[in-house]
């Protein structure tokens, strides 16, 4: 009898989790419409456009880029002379070394020809003590910060103290931006005021040419783990975040490549320092303040690509990265709980609050749930060959149709695959991802998940290679 | 229920699929195709630039290109050109037709035509006749490209069109026409300082930004009227411009917004005080060590340092004021440290 109740309720179990991922589903086939009538709309009034004339004037607003570096002699200083390097015509760059245990000072000090310099300036955010401030002497828009180590959002703190731009751009350190990236983010704080963030998309260089800080070929990843996470950020970019722009709802700004208006950061105090989310902790905080004091809060998403960064290329450091997202997030949802369907935050509250909490905080426990359940039903013979079949359909074969129209959405714009053979490598990683990947992507949330409900903040280590490793000689 | 959604799910897919890789095969096919083409007709075009002339036969050659091609070649070359060979290039152009074409494209009712038709004339130098009216386009993008041709094209009749656009909606546009009247020079001059002497509050920000940029001492009288504007930001750009413009009647307004009731024009008024140089303001700077505003008082501080010795000689008097605020910034301005080790903040 107890084995019947126990049927009965995977059934129960299932039917619901089918019907979830039905519901999340077709909110994403929502937001892959909304991206698809955005690019669109985006394409027809970026095409043909003089970057040069307009945005690059030396009317456009100033830029201040933010670089957190912690132990990045690696790539510090071809990061940095590609940021000098940017197609704009007010830029400032800020370098803060955040107590580095390698050679990072050193670098910068030797390569940069660093000045020890005095600046008056006021600290409006608290951050870890300064050790010194130099200006480079080849290049007088490179601000260098040496300071005590306090994690990447105290690092940023500092350099926002100290950045005279209008705007500023908040990256890591290994981010390489295009040369025209600051150029085409710029622009949504053009067409308005009410704009208060804007992110771009951010794509993978693990595997590309990279020469002086530029990618000069891209290739698709033939490594497995590079090439799921290739596929996963093409959908949270291209569709993800550019249906949402035409919802009203970006919360994300990558941590890799952001530009925000300067006293709107200082006005809401700046990077959170104790959470591992911060990037998305800001947002919402942003978001929050424009509702509540009736201030700017459009967050806009730019679709062209614009930023390039290292992925992970172990399992270890990925499900670091994925444990710490989810840590993050669920850090941040619970921080700003007061927005779930509270009207007072309109669009915010009753739409994006709501779906980043119950489908992207909770879909891995979701999903979790389902498999289990779906296995043990069909062991118990509660469930039959049919309704698993439907369910993967509908939880893995919907995922995998809108991932296909993803990549008919860069089509339409960008056609950074050259050839049959890049394509067909793509392909290969789109159909596999759902074999194994995307359960063990669920395993690091869930455990993510677990870990913040147990109190665990720290960030854990990322290996990097730099970016003379990653290229990949042009005879390959 | 099952079969349907296999069905459709492998419609969709083997669709976006198809579309995918046949747009792959294709683009793969059509840059192999007009690469040598296209490759031909730069070396013809540079040839004929370089010498002046085209023969008939490279004018063929080019007229046999596609549109979009012809677009593309003129697009990589046009930028770099200027003077007689950017005026041939818009005779060729126009022999071609393109700029026929492009006109026919700004007539189209939808925007992103018009669009297109506006940034090949501003590119390849469209007629006024045809350029001019997009000036008033109701789609802001197409306005962009009609600005950039205005500033190409500078008549004092364009910059008094483009001052009217001073107050559009888009930011975007705003910029434009901001970076449209710097790159216009010396010919935006009078138009501009008209422009300030017959308006007055928020309508004239952008334009004062403008000025600011142009510093020309027509704006001088337009300027002095503007002191006693009810807009905090109108006169804190005044303030800038004296500063800019210096001259007698300028800076002796100065030491009146030194003393502004809103911190923004006290700020600037400091900062364009210590581009001057203009040392006997240096008492009315002192005062402003103690302003409860932070960045008033960075800007004095800053502001006497330049002064020279004048305003070293304040700042290390200040050093020993009873405000500590004013000491805290005067020990900044002189790079001393701090006797406490605690930031003073207000």
């Amino acid at each position: 009898m107890w084995l019947d109740v126990f049927a009965r309720i995977l059934v129960v179990l299932d039917w619901s989790i089918l019907i979830y991922f039905l519901l999340v589903n077709s909110f994403y086939g929502l937001l892959l419409l909304a991206a698809a009538w955005e690019l669109r709309q985006h394409v027809l009034q970026v095409r043909g456009e003089s970057l040069w004339r307009v945005l690059g004037s030396p009317a456009a607003p100033s830029i201040s880029v933010l670089v957190p570096a912690y132990n990045e002699a690696a790539t510090i200083g071809e990061s940095v002379k590609a940021l000098l390097a940017l197609h704009y015509p007010s830029l400032e760059v800020v370098v803060v070394n955040d107590g580095s245990k390698d050679s990072t000072m050193a670098v910068l000090l030797e390569q940069f020809e660093l000045a020890s310099i005095h600046l008056v300036y006021r600290q409006q955010i608290q951050t870890k003590p300064l050790r010194g401030r130099y200006r480079s002497r080849s290049h007088p828009n490179l601000v260098v910060v040496d300071k005590e180590n306090g994690g990447k959002a105290d690092a940023l703190n500092a350099a926002l103290n100290l950045a005279s731009g209008q705007l500023v751009c908040a990256i890591d350190a290994d981010t390489l931006i295009e040369s025209d990236g600051l150029q085409r983010m710029v622009r949504p704080f053009l067409m308005g005021d009410e704009v208060v963030a804007a992110g771009g998309t951010i794509r993978l260089v693990n595997g590309c040419r990279v020469v002086a800080g530029r990618v000069v070929r891209y290739r698709p990843p033939r490594r497995a783990l590079v090439g799921f996470q290739v596929v996963e950020y093409l959908r949270a970019f291209l569709f993800g975040r550019l249906g949402w722009n035409r919802l009203g709802g970006n919360l994300i700004i990558s941590g890799a490549f952001g530009l925000f208006r300067r006293e709107a950061l200082l006005t809401v105090g700046g990077y959170a320092r104790d959470t591992v989310g911060e990037d998305i902790e800001l947002i919402l905080r942003l978001r929050r303040r424009g509702y509540e004091q009736d201030l700017a809060r459009r967050v806009e998403f730019i679709p062209d690509p614009v930023a390039w960064t290292e992925a992970p290329e172990s399992l270890r450091a990925l499900g670091r990265q994925r444990d710490r997202w989810q840590r993050g997030l669920a850090d941040a949802m619970w921080r700003h709980r007061q927005l779930l369907l509270n009207p007072r935050y309109g669009a915010l509250g009753l739409v994006v609050y709501p779906y980043f909490f119950f489908v992207e905080l909770l879909s891995p426990l979701v999903e979790a749930l389902g498999l289990l359940g779906l296995v043990m039903g069909l062991i118990l013979g509660a469930i039959n060959l049919p309704f698993a079949t439907l369910f993967f359909l509908v939880a893995y074969g919907y995922g995998l149709v809108l991932t296909g129209c993803t990549l008919v959405l860069e089509e339409m714009s960008y056609q950074r695959y050259e050839g049959l053979r890049d394509r067909l490598i793509v392909l290969f990683w789109v159909l596999l991802e759902n074999f194994g990947y995307r359960q063990i992507n669920v395993f690091w949330r869930l455990r993510g998940l677990v870990k913040y409900l147990r109190g665990k903040t720290d960030w854990g280590a990322m290996e990097r290679k730099g970016f003379s490793a990653s290229a990949r000689s042009p005879h390959s | 229920m099952m079969v349907w959604a296999l069905v459709g799910e492998g419609a969709i897919l083997g669709t976006a699929l198809a579309l995918w890789f046949g747009h792959g095969v294709w683009l793969r096919w059509h840059r192999a195709r007009t690469g040598p083409v296209l490759a031909r007709a730069r070396a013809t075009l540079a040839e004929a630039l370089e010498n002046g002339q085209l023969s008939s036969l490279n004018l063929q050659l080019l007229q046999t290109l596609p549109f979009q091609l012809q677009i593309k070649l003129f697009s990589d070359v046009a930028p770099s050109l200027g003077g007689t060979q950017r005026r041939w290039l818009t005779t060729l152009a126009e022999e071609l037709g393109l700029i026929a074409k492009a006109e026919r494209l700004c007539l189209s009712r939808f925007w992103w035509r018009r669009l297109e038709g506006a940034r090949l004339l501003t590119l390849l130098g469209g007629r006024a006749e045809a350029t001019k009216p997009l000036l008033q386009d109701p789609h802001l993008m197409v306005r962009v490209p009609a600005i950039e041709w205005a500033a190409d094209h500078p008549t004092p009749d364009l910059a008094i069109a483009l001052l009217a656009l001073l107050d559009d909606p888009s930011g975007l546009n705003r910029l434009a026409v901001q970076d449209g009247l710097l790159r216009m020079g010396s010919i935006a001059v009078d138009p501009l300082a008209e422009y300030l002497g017959s308006h007055s509050g928020h309508q004239v920000v952008p334009a004062l930004e403008v000025a600011v940029g142009l510093a020309a001492q027509p704006f001088l009288g337009p300027a002095l009227e503007l002191c006693e504007d009810e807009s905090p930001k109108v006169r804190a750009l005044v303030a800038t411009l004296l500063g800019v413009l210096g001259g007698i009647q300028g800076v002796s307004k100065l030491p009146t917004f030194l003393q502004d009731p809103d911190p923004r024009v006290r700020e600037a008024a400091a900062r364009a005080t210590g581009k001057l140089g203009f040392w006997p303001s240096a008492p009315r700077l002192a005062t402003l060590l103690r302003d409860p505003v932070w960045e008033v008082r960075r800007e004095s501080g800053l502001a006497l340092r330049a002064l020279g010795s004048p305003g070293s000689l304040v700042l290390r008097r200040a050093l020993s004021d009873l405000d500590p605020f004013a000491s805290d910034i005067a020990r900044q301005v002189l790079d001393l440290p701090d006797p406490a080790g605690l930031a003073t903040k207000r």
